[in-house]
């Protein structure tokens, strides 16, 4: 009989807590191995009576309370004092007592675990399914039976031999346990749905994954707004809140700001009623220190754009020039600040430049406190005595031709920082082949580039733009007279 | 029957000086008693009345919740100078309410006090519960819930890391470590009783569950002694554990500078604090369950008493932490610290703090009496003052000591909101329900510990 594979074994009931250690000394005693005592709450003295080895569950405990000690150590001190450390009040990224309570918590939870889950693991739970639960007498064993099985894989054991000894020691009833024929498991249609669910889940965590380093051009899902995305008007922006469309709110005519009330309102604005001072205000005295602090404030403010010396060459243009040659930017050359149109420019227009910025340079107003941007222009003056026009005398001027004015006034201008004389368009076309040339305007009509659209060309920029140029870049050039602009036209024609 | 054999020559008494289970029972008529409440078709009808109030107050709990959640927390009466309202109140109240089911399993374990099966599964229950409800506050009192992991050390893409010098951030770690603690110790001492209701099952559906969840056990004795072993452990890991979580909860008040939380007594006044909660809240809801279950003969009037001494004893701790702040307070002769006490005792909310002293210094000194303690109406009313005494007890802390700061023209009367009432009473709403279906689904009473105190458990051997 215990060559039938499905046999597992015997069971057999004891009366109470006492036949059953009794009982078990018993078997013990006869050598028997693969056998247990099955019952409601732990009987005390019966792990002797069995001789049960001590468990080894207080040293894994142990060794993972250690663990988890090193554990709580290294991350406060990995984190905090490591990888992401900040100062919070003065106190030391690092100092042990102000992390003992954590490695405590982290000691605990460490051997907590440990201990419940070796527990069960060492005991070979969960295991949803026992031979002994074949048999309904078996249920007692939750309520109020003793039980002691022997295993039929025991070397000891022989079917008649093992019976008649559980009941001479004392035995209530004797059972043969057999396993069921068919081998237990869970139905082919859970076991599927089970792996089913279980490959589902792991979709959303191959998602996160595979989104950790992705890049994307969308702007990110806020699900929850935060203080990333508010509704609310932006200084900058639109509105509908305002006639005129803008949020921001220009000062009500007539006030001025407590800490921007000066009793030389040139100095403010840099004009002299509607007109431009041609000179500093009274109340600057340029000196050599004013000088050097406009120098400072120029090497920090300006030269990234003008240039050191003001040439218009700075780090910004030059990059920006690169960009421009591979398409990838759009770019006005900052102005020479040494030709003569800049040369011969107020004071007080330049002041008002560096206050509120022209054409594609920014304002400064808010950067650059009022003296500093006097100080500024000083050194701008200063750079010019030494890098600067020489300019010709009337009579020197009057014996060239034409053209050859022209082409100076050109330089003179600046205008050649956007224009070129061999074909090659910059930022506005090219001067090559231009008069007499069809030139179609952004109103929708075709002209002939004569002196009378060159004219209206540089009186006013805007009238007369060209399709595709960018409309506005352009400064008029009101400075110009009739006969400098007859010059530039005398120039231009040689340009075929 | 086997536990009708008991050899008549052992005189019990002896052994036990006094029953701890009470009655002519056997091994199968605990199994009976426990089992049969569960078993039951029906429960009584006070389970109804009570279970659908406490789902009302649940349904409460979650409008206030999306409400908080969704408008911000200017809903609560917290405002400076009082940032710290009712929701800390709550929290500590809660947390302090978990700590007897810990120490009636793990300490009493430890100095093996067997009058601790008949009560232990039910203070597991209400501790695990009384956490759920204290770690709910904090976490809704953070604002945007959305982002509360960032109290946990998670890699996130923002390589930002929680600031483990933060006695909040200790807090988080105490309570979650508790709360797991607590809950293994819980489910490791189910499994057993789990066990026996499933092989008493009539329907598929209850072996099924309670199949699964008693994970195979079949009582094995080589399983039992690693089971006792385990268990041991956990005791001894959660007794530290238990006087740890009270004590980290007060160093978010004592390691502020603020006077009236600055002081070395908090940790061990917060620990007194907790216990003697904890005891009213297990009196609380023992009383009545053990009338409604007639569970009298495992949750016997021995167990009530003895509870009771513990409430009398902590509430004196109590007692003495609070005349010994006044009494350090006026001798470390600090102007603030001793305004800051006056200001408790006499000032705004006054009746705040003798509500505190009436409650939990003066009304457990009856349980000098034994009749008191026999008696179980003036047990349950003492038990409820206890409760009340000491979530005033948390408020006094919290609102006294916030709400005259240093400032004199930032000085600001405190009033809760109506949310802040309904929110609290929420929280019972939370507690009660998850109480009520453990009543209902789970065994009540550790089936196999108590089993393992009564008489017919011990055997009798020659040699022992």
């Amino acid at each position: 009989m215990t060559n039938d594979k499905n046999f597992y074994g015997v069971l057999a009931e004891f009366e109470d807590p006492t036949a059953l250690c009794k009982g078990a000394e018993r078997v013990r005693d006869a050598g028997y191995k693969n056998w247990d005592c099955h019952s409601p709450f732990p009987v005390h003295g019966l792990d002797d009576c069995m001789g049960v080895k001590f468990t080894r569950l207080p040293w894994i405990v142990l060794a993972m309370g250690i663990t988890g000690l090193a554990a709580g150590v290294w991350l406060q001190w990995w984190t905090n004092a490591v990888d992401y450390p900040y100062d919070i009040s003065g106190k030391p990224v690092w100092s042990l007592p102000a992390n003992v309570p954590v490695i405590f918590e982290v000691t605990v939870l460490f051997s907590a675990f440990t201990a419940f889950f070796a527990m069960w693991g060492i005991n070979g739970l969960p295991r949803w399914y026992h031979p002994l639960f074949r048999k309904s007498s078996f249920a007692k064993a939750t309520d109020d039976g003793f039980f002691l099985a022997i295993e039929a894989k025991d070397p000891n054991f022989a079917l008649d031999r093992t019976s008649d000894f559980l009941n001479t020691i004392g035995a209530k009833t004797v059972e043969e346990v057999r396993e069921a024929d068919e081998p237990a498991g869970l139905p082919a249609a859970i076991k599927a749905k089970l792996w089913i669910t279980a490959a589902a889940l792991l979709v959303p965590m191959a998602m996160v994954y595979s989104s950790w380093d992705a890049t994307t051009t969308q702007p990110r899902v806020h699900i929850i707004k935060d203080m990333d995305k508010q509704d609310r008007f932006r200084a900058q922006g639109q509105t509908t809140l305002f006639a005129d469309g803008r949020m921001s709110r220009a000062q009500v005519v007539g006030t001025v700001a407590e800490d921007q009330w000066f009793e030389d309102s040139s100095f403010v604005s840099g004009k002299d009623g509607d007109n431009y001072l041609t000179k500093m205000p009274a109340a600057i005295v340029v000196d050599s220190d004013f000088i050097l602090d406009g120098q400072k404030n120029f090497e920090i403010f300006c030269s990234p754009c003008h240039g050191a010396q003001g040439a218009g060459d700075g780090m910004i243009h030059q990059r920006a020039v690169t960009l421009a040659a591979q398409g990838l930017a759009v770019w006005v050359q900052p102005t020479n600040l040494t030709i003569k149109r800049i040369m011969d420019m107020e004071d007080g227009k330049l002041f008002e430049t560096i206050s509120n910025g022209l054409n594609t340079m920014p304002h400064y107003a808010a950067q650059i406190p009022l003296e500093e941007r006097w100080a500024i222009i000083a050194y701008v003056r200063a750079l010019q005595q030494q890098y600067g026009d020489t300019s010709l005398s009337a009579e020197e001027l009057a014996v060239m031709t034409p053209a050859a004015r022209g082409d100076l006034i050109l330089k003179q201008q600046g205008c050649t920082a956007c224009h070129t004389t061999d074909g090659t368009p910059l930022v506005g076309p090219s001067y090559k082949g231009l008069i007499g040339s069809e030139v179609p305007l952004i109103s929708g009509e075709t002209v002939i580039a004569d002196l009378a659209y060159i004219t209206e060309s540089l009186r006013e920029p805007l009238a007369s733009a060209r399709v595709g140029a960018l409309a506005g870049v352009m400064l008029p050039f009101p400075q110009l007279t009739d006969a400098e602009i007859a010059d530039i036209f005398a120039f231009l024609s040689t340009l075929k | 029957m086997a536990s009708s054999v008991i050899p008549a020559s052992i005189d019990h008494e002896d052994i036990f000086p006094a029953a701890l289970v009470q009655g002519d029972n056997t091994l199968h008529s605990v199994t009976e008693m426990v089992c049969g409440v569960l078993e039951a078709p029906k429960p009584p009808k006070s389970w109804y009345v009570i279970f659908t109030i406490a789902v009302a107050l649940l349904g409460v709990l979650g409008a206030m919740i999306v409400y908080l959640v969704t408008t911000g927390v200017g809903v609560w009466g917290n405002n400076q100078p009082v940032a710290w309202g009712w929701p800390i109140v709550n929290f500590v109240f809660w947390v302090g309410i978990g700590h007897a089911g810990t120490l009636i399993s793990a300490v009493l374990f430890l100095f093996r006090q067997d009058w601790r099966t008949g009560i232990n599964r039910f203070a597991e229950a209400m501790t695990i519960f009384a956490v759920v409800c204290a770690g709910m506050f904090p976490a809704i009192h953070v604002g945007r819930i959305w982002v509360i992991w960032w109290v946990f050390p998670i890699p996130n893409q923002m390589s930002m890391w929680p600031n483990f010098r933060s006695p909040l951030l200790w807090d988080v770690f105490a309570v979650s470590t508790y709360f797991s603690v607590s809950l293994l110790f819980w489910y490791m001492g189910l499994v057993p009783d789990l066990a026996t209701v499933r092989d008493r099952a009539k329907t598929k559906a209850r072996r099924f569950w309670y199949g699964l969840f008693s994970l195979g056990w079949t009582g094995s004795n080589r399983h039992w002694h690693r089971y006792e072993r385990a268990y041991l452990i956990l005791a001894a890991l959660a007794t530290p554990l238990v006087l740890s979580v009270h004590s980290v909860v007060s160093f978010d008040f004592a390691t502020s500078q603020l006077p009236g939380w600055h002081t070395t007594i908090l940790p061990p006044y917060f620990v007194a604090g907790a216990i003697f909660s904890g005891f009213a809240m297990v009196l609380t809801l023992s009383i009545p369950a053990r009338k409604m279950f007639g569970l009298e003969d495992l949750i016997t009037a021995r167990h009530i008493e003895n509870m009771c001494k513990v409430i009398m004893a902590t509430g004196m701790m109590v007692g003495y932490a609070y005349s010994m702040e006044f009494f350090m307070a006026w001798y470390s002769g600090n102007t603030y610290e001793g305004f800051a006490f006056v200001n408790r005792a006499f000032g705004p909310y006054w009746w705040g703090y003798w509500i505190m002293v009436s409650c939990n210094v003066l009304s457990p000194q009856i349980f000098w009496f034994k009749k008191a303690r026999k008696n179980l109406y003036i047990v349950f009313i003492i038990s409820i003052f206890v409760n009340i005494g000491m979530w005033f007890e948390r408020f006094v802390i919290v609102v006294t000591s916030l709400n005259r700061d240093f400032l004199p023209s930032s000085w600001h009367y405190f009033s809760p909101t109506w949310v802040d009432v309904l929110t609290l009473m929420g929280s019972f709403g939370l507690f009660f329900t998850l109480f009520m279906l453990f009543c209902r689904y789970l065994p009540q009473i550790a089936i196999s510990e108590v089993k393992n105190v009564m008489p017919q458990a011990h055997p009798h051997l020659d040699n022992h």
